[in-house]
């Protein structure tokens, strides 16, 4: 009666494990997509996938199953892609862009994951601040360069400078870090 | 790296999504023109991107988005299921296929019978254009409307049972005091004692209703973030109109629906059900309606009383598994009241045609409405 127990590790009694895992990597899957498609629904729907993969595997064994997921999700977001290129040809400029930025992931990080993100918002916190003040202006009050440059008195062009060496300085802080989403080898489409 | 401050400020522009079409080609020439360009812009966009993500946000979905999961992948275990049973060449265990009792008067559907153990689940799915009956493990039964899916375990000897229905059913489900036995689609869940009840959750339709024929049921359930917290309690020939996607505070009475959304309460119970719908901002309930016309497909005949032509047209869609466009908006919104029992699909939609002033053309499944001058 019981000869699957066991066997299906992630399932039955284990779907507490599932429901654990699934509520700590939504986010993250959730704002890897969102790198690629436009649609917040789009996102959701292809980390929705992901992790109903994990239930076709059956009985085969996932030996990473952080990797599993993130390389679901490249997949769909490539495939997904690769579907709009068939049906939307003016579209296309846009989606050869989405798919090289994708094929980048594939050797390259990236700060989704919640302890980098952390990470990044206390480095935020300790930029000088002449570039902090217009950065967070931009990005958190969601302002227009131009409403930034009014409410700081300085030009646009020193604004959208601004950011840009806040970003400068955050990237010298990560680059050197490397970090793989991606554990071993993955289908290359 | 130093880079041009044209191109700081593509960068910028094009983070904000404030930037033109030509620029953007300039950019990405930019970009693509080394590996070190490339490298750089996709480090400064992923920083742009994570300062950026509102964790709360992504969060504050999880429990919906974890519920649509496993409605989903209960779906998915029974039909992994059914792959290894074939494969295990147990011809016992498909020979109890045959001992599921079903009795069609539609075209076809299929049924997946499971291993019966803890997470075992029947799966009924009805296409388009056929409805199905089905007798649950209880002697309960199910009458599955067109393009819908029910799923209920292979037995029902826990304390719970649940069912999970994605399209529209209507349930005869014997009474069980000992037992508590859940509907649940992707919005809302209905507990059932002993009762009579239909349900329509179409993925595809903005409005959820449950309509109570006898006995009693009580409706939970949850749209994105809006949570019905206490149970709304039905009883016989009262409906639950559930809108999805708007924010309604209306109750109707009598069954009107659509005319007295904003009556005035008459007596005291209507001012008390309206406070108990106010807490629920989405949902609405109509008092005292003619059921037969939700319930009447189950008989095989498609009933419509001031029915909007365009959601006849949807009902029919799916009845007859054809595809409807009517091109004119004023024909649209035409009401009409009738009954089809045995029609073709031609004979409908002529004997729609008489009472109003249009002309149709039909190829294959495509049925194209158009007025007439």
């Amino acid at each position: 009666m019981n000869e699957n127990q066991g066997k299906n590790n992630l399932k039955g009694d284990q779907n507490g494990l599932l429901e654990h895992v699934f509520k700590q990597m939504y986010a993250p899957l959730f704002f890897y997509a969102l790198k690629f498609v436009e649609s917040e629904d789009v996102a959701k729907d292809l980390v929705q996938d992901a992790f109903l993969g994990i239930l076709k595997q059956g009985e085969k064994k996932i030996d990473n199953l952080k990797s599993f997921l993130y390389r679901s999700v490249r997949n769909n977001c490539l495939n997904y892609l690769n579907h709009l290129r068939v049906e939307r040809e003016f579209m296309s400029s846009e989606i050869e862009r989405s798919s090289r930025e994708i094929e980048f992931y594939d050797t390259h990080q990236t700060l989704v994951e919640k302890e980098w993100q952390e990470k990044l918002y206390k480095a935020i916190d300790e930029l000088p601040l002449k570039y902090r003040i217009p950065f967070k202006m931009s990005r958190l009050e969601e302002l227009k360069n131009k409403e930034i440059a009014e409410k700081l008195h300085l030009p646009v062009r020193t604004v959208e400078t601004q950011i840009y060496r806040a970003m400068v300085i955050l990237r010298e802080k990560f680059k050197s870090q490397v970090f793989s989403l991606f554990f071993g080898s993955f289908s290359k489409q | 790296m130093e880079i041009d401050d044209l191109y700081i400020s593509l960068i910028i522009r094009n983070f904000k999504k404030d930037i033109s079409e030509q620029e953007k080609i300039k950019l990405f020439k930019w970009v693509y023109s080394c590996h070190e360009n490339e490298k750089f812009y996709y480090h400064l966009k992923d920083i742009w991107e994570t300062s950026g993500y509102d964790a709360a946000i992504a969060n504050a979905n999880i429990n919906h988005e974890w519920e649509k999961f496993a409605l989903s992948a209960i779906e998915e275990e029974s039909e992994h299921f059914k792959e290894r049973k074939l494969v295990s060449r147990n011809i016992k265990k498909i020979l109890r296929i045959a001992a599921l009792v079903i009795i069609t008067f539609g075209i076809g559907f299929f049924v997946q019978k499971n291993i019966p153990e803890k997470t075992t689940f029947t799966s009924v799915r009805v296409p388009y254009g056929a409805k199905s009956e089905v007798e649950l493990p209880d002697g309960s039964r199910v009458w599955v409307n067109s393009g819908s899916n029910i799923k209920y375990p292979a037995n029902f000897n826990g304390k719970e049972v649940n069912l999970f229905l994605e399209g529209e059913a209507y349930f005869d489900i014997v009474k069980n005091p000992k037992r508590k036995l859940n509907v649940k689609t992707s919005s809302i869940n209905i507990q059932v004692l002993g009762t009579r009840f239909n349900v329509k959750s179409y993925n595809d339709e903005d409005v959820v209703e449950t309509t109570l024929v006898n006995g009693s049921i009580s409706i939970t359930g949850k749209i994105g973030e809006k949570l019905i917290k206490e149970p709304i309690y039905l009883k016989p020939s009262e409906q639950a109109v559930l809108v999805k996607s708007r924010n309604t505070v209306k109750i109707s009475r009598s069954g009107q629906a659509s005319e007295e959304q904003n009556a005035e309460p008459r007596d005291n119970q209507s001012i008390n059900r309206q406070k108990e719908a106010g807490l629920y901002p989405m949902m609405k309930i109509n008092e005292r309606i003619d059921v037969e016309p939700f319930v009447s497909w189950k008989d095989n005949r498609l009933v419509f009383k001031g029915e909007r032509f365009d959601e006849l047209a949807v009902k029919m869609e799916r009845w007859y598994n054809v595809e409807i466009v009517i091109v004119d908006e004023e024909l649209k919104s035409a009401r009409y009241t009738g009954t089809f029992e045995n029609e073709t699909i031609g004979q409908a939609i002529n004997a729609l045609s008489i009472s109003l002033p249009f002309t149709y053309k039909m190829e294959k499944n495509h049925i194209e409405i158009i007025k007439r001058d």
